[in-house]
This record gives C-alpha cells, sequence and structure tokens, in this order.
C-alpha cells in the first residue's frame, strides 16, 4: 500500500464513519419534501405589472390544486379476492431499525397473498396484531388496512403508490392517517421470495 | 372504455423515478453536508431544501447527465451559504466537558474528524466528494463548479493541509 492509498484510507475509513439517515428518516424526509415542494412558493418580485399578478396567482393556485387533485386521487375500490400482480407476489422484507416504537424494531416480512390476503410479519416484540389484514391493488396504488384493529384502529385504510425494480418494491405514501403504518410500509423492501 | 390520462401517467412516472432518486441519494447528500457543515441536523434540512428545488425542477434536471451532481451542487451551495451565516452570529464558548476515554478507532475517527473540521467548508466539500464519496476529479469539479485543473490544486492543497493537521505528510505526494 502506498502513503497516498494509506492517506486516503484513512481519511475515508473516518468519514465513513459518519451517520447517514436510515431507513424512516428517509422516508420521513421525502415526505416532507414532496409536501414542501408542492406548498407555496416565496412571493415573487413586485413588477410594474401588478395588476396581472392577482390573475396569475389564481391561475396558479387552480393549477397546482388540479394537479395535486390527480397525484393523490383515490382510485376506485377493487375487486375483492383478486390475485396479486406477478411482480408483487411472493415475500418482501425490511429491516426496520429507526422506528420509534423499539417493540416494532426489527425485520418486517409482507406478502402479498391471494384474494387479497395481506400478511405482516413482525419482529418479536411487535404485539400490534396484523391478523385479517387485507389489501387491494388499482393499477400502481395500494391500500392496506393492516393494523385495523390495533395501531391504526378506528382508522381508515392506508393509500400507496408502489413500484418493483429488480428484487426491490417501493412503497410510497399517498395518504394514510396511520403515523405508525405509514412508517413502517412506506419505503425501500427486499424481496425474500 | 376511457381516454388515457398521458398527463397523470407522466406525473405518476416522474414521482416514482424522483421517490427512488430520492431513497438513494438523500442519506449520502446528507452525510456529505455534515462534514461541510459539522452539524447533522442542519445538513438534513439543507438537503431537504436542495431535494425541495430538485423536485420541483426534476422534468429538466433528470435529463441531465449527472442529477447526482446536481443536487449535490445546490446543497453544497446552500450549506456554504449556512456556513457564512453562522460564523457571522455569535457564539457562546461553553466550558469543555472532560474528554471521555476512547479506544484506538474512536480516537483515530475522532482525530481526523477533527482535522477535516479545521479545513474551510470549501476544501471540506473537496475532501467529502472525494474521500467520502470515492468521485473522480471530474466530477468534484462540476459539482463544485471549478474547472478541472483547478479542482486537482485545491484538492491537493486541502490533501496537504489534512496531512498537516494529522501530522502525516508522508501519505500526502508532494
Amino acid at each position: 500500500m502506498t502513503d497516498d492509498t494509506r492517506f486516503d484510507a484513512r481519511v475515508r475509513g473516518a468519514l465513513t464513519e459518519l451517520p447517514v439517515p436510515g431507513d424512516l428518516e428517509t422516508r420521513d424526509a421525502l415526505v416532507a419534501v414532496l409536501d414542501r415542494s408542492r406548498g407555496p412558493r416565496r412571493s415573487p418580485r413586485r413588477s410594474p405589472r401588478t395588476w396581472a399578478m392577482p390573475a396569475l396567482a389564481a391561475a396558479a393556485v387552480v393549477a397546482l390544486v388540479a394537479l395535486l387533485a390527480v397525484v393523490v386521487d383515490r382510485p376506485e375500490s377493487p375487486q375483492a379476492g383478486q390475485a396479486p400482480p406477478p411482480s408483487l407476489s411472493g415475500q418482501w422484507e425490511l429491516d426496520a431499525a429507526g422506528l420509534t416504537d423499539p417493540g416494532w424494531r426489527g425485520r418486517w416480512l409482507l406478502s402479498f397473498d391471494e384474494d387479497g390476503v395481506l400478511t405482516l410479519t413482525g419482529p418479536a416484540g411487535a404485539m400490534d396484531s396484523t391478523e385479517g389484514a387485507s389489501y387491494a391493488v388499482t393499477g400502481d396504488h395500494v391500500r392496506v388496512d393492516v393494523f385495523v384493529n390495533s395501531a391504526c384502529a378506528e382508522q381508515t385504510a392506508g393509500e400507496y403508490r408502489w413500484r418493483t425494480r429488480g428484487d426491490h418494491l417501493l412503497l410510497v405514501v399517498l395518504d394514510d392517517v396511520c403515523p405508525a403504518r405509514a412508517g413502517l410500509l412506506a419505503g425501500d423492501w427486499t424481496r425474500v421470495s | 372504455m376511457g381516454v388515457p390520462d398521458m398527463g397523470q401517467d407522466r406525473r405518476t412516472a416522474d414521482l416514482e423515478a424522483f421517490s427512488w432518486f430520492f431513497t438513494s441519494e438523500y442519506p449520502q447528500v446528507v452525510r456529505l453536508l455534515t462534514v461541510v457543515v459539522n452539524d447533522h441536523a442542519a445538513a438534513e434540512d439543507l438537503a431537504q431544501e436542495a431535494f425541495v428545488r430538485l423536485h420541483r425542477s426534476w422534468a429538466k434536471v433528470s435529463q441531465f447527465d449527472s442529477p447526482e451532481a446536481w443536487v449535490r451542487r445546490v446543497a453544497l451551495n446552500r450549506a456554504f451559504s449556512w456556513r457564512r451565516r453562522e460564523a457571522r452570529r455569535p457564539h457562546i464558548e461553553l466550558a469543555a466537558a472532560p474528554a471521555p476515554e476512547v479506544d484506538a478507532a474512536t480516537g483515530e475517527r475522532e482525530d481526523v474528524l477533527r482535522a477535516v473540521r479545521a479545513l474551510p467548508p470549501r476544501d471540506r466539500a473537496l475532501v467529502g466528494l472525494y474521500h467520502l464519496e470515492d468521485r473522480p476529479l471530474a466530477e468534484v469539479a462540476e459539482v463544485l463548479g471549478l474547472r478541472p485543473g483547478a479542482a486537482k490544486v485545491a484538492l491537493h492543497r486541502a490533501r496537504r493541509r489534512l496531512a498537516e493537521l494529522l501530522n502525516d505528510t508522508e501519505g500526502v505526494t508532494p
């Protein structure tokens, strides 16, 4: 090893020990970024043509509302008893190391089974019931009601956008009033089988 | 049968592509900014500001050869501004707590990080891009808006300064 290489390795070794956001923090950051990006922008500098600004602002608001309505548009309720899309079927895993509830931290397994049955298995410390969970897929949207009898009791199902790439499944929150469920499900899952 | 909404398809594809990009790049950008600003929470805020800008320009920037370089350039510019603002703010010096005993590996890491923190912000960025992210010099130059020759000289000086701070001058070829 040359002195240059040794020096590079020394510096690199120390810098790579710096903390990076975990899966949960990254998911939260993504939601925050999308929210902020869709939020109001800074007021533009005033120009002599101030008469046009209210009309332009109103048009921008209308366009923004229309865009958000499309992006978060709920799909119709899908048919019960459907088979999962081939790319979604199988079992997926996620290491939820950064969750607030210590009992939920650890390896979770998720599978989209026949007849709309969602099977979610958590680490030993996760006491919340996942029994009876179901899912429904419409295009690239999936609605899930897991934890409806425990952590998300009396709350509506959550809706996510799903996409697979290779051995990875990305779930992005579109609408979920249950933060515990969104914190767990949204993110990058890895195929197990 | 309804008419396909091509606009919605495009927006959906953009959202997915952005989400993948974000999931892949955000943690790395936060760590790079932590090298520059030495404050993890500030690094997260600054990185998110950069990604908000990226999202608003995603249709255009995603067509670039290197959106990774673009978002790092925006993020680093914000980090440099943040450092300038922080430097103007009055700081209260706190009495130093007694240093806890650490093992050799931790001590070595702290020595290197302390030396990096002693560099000017742009040199920290150079060191972060080159040593931490292992980017070739041409990409380092692109991110920082420098000509390759200028980036090479600046990186050499930063490494030399770092080696002096670490009493490791044999590690950098003069």
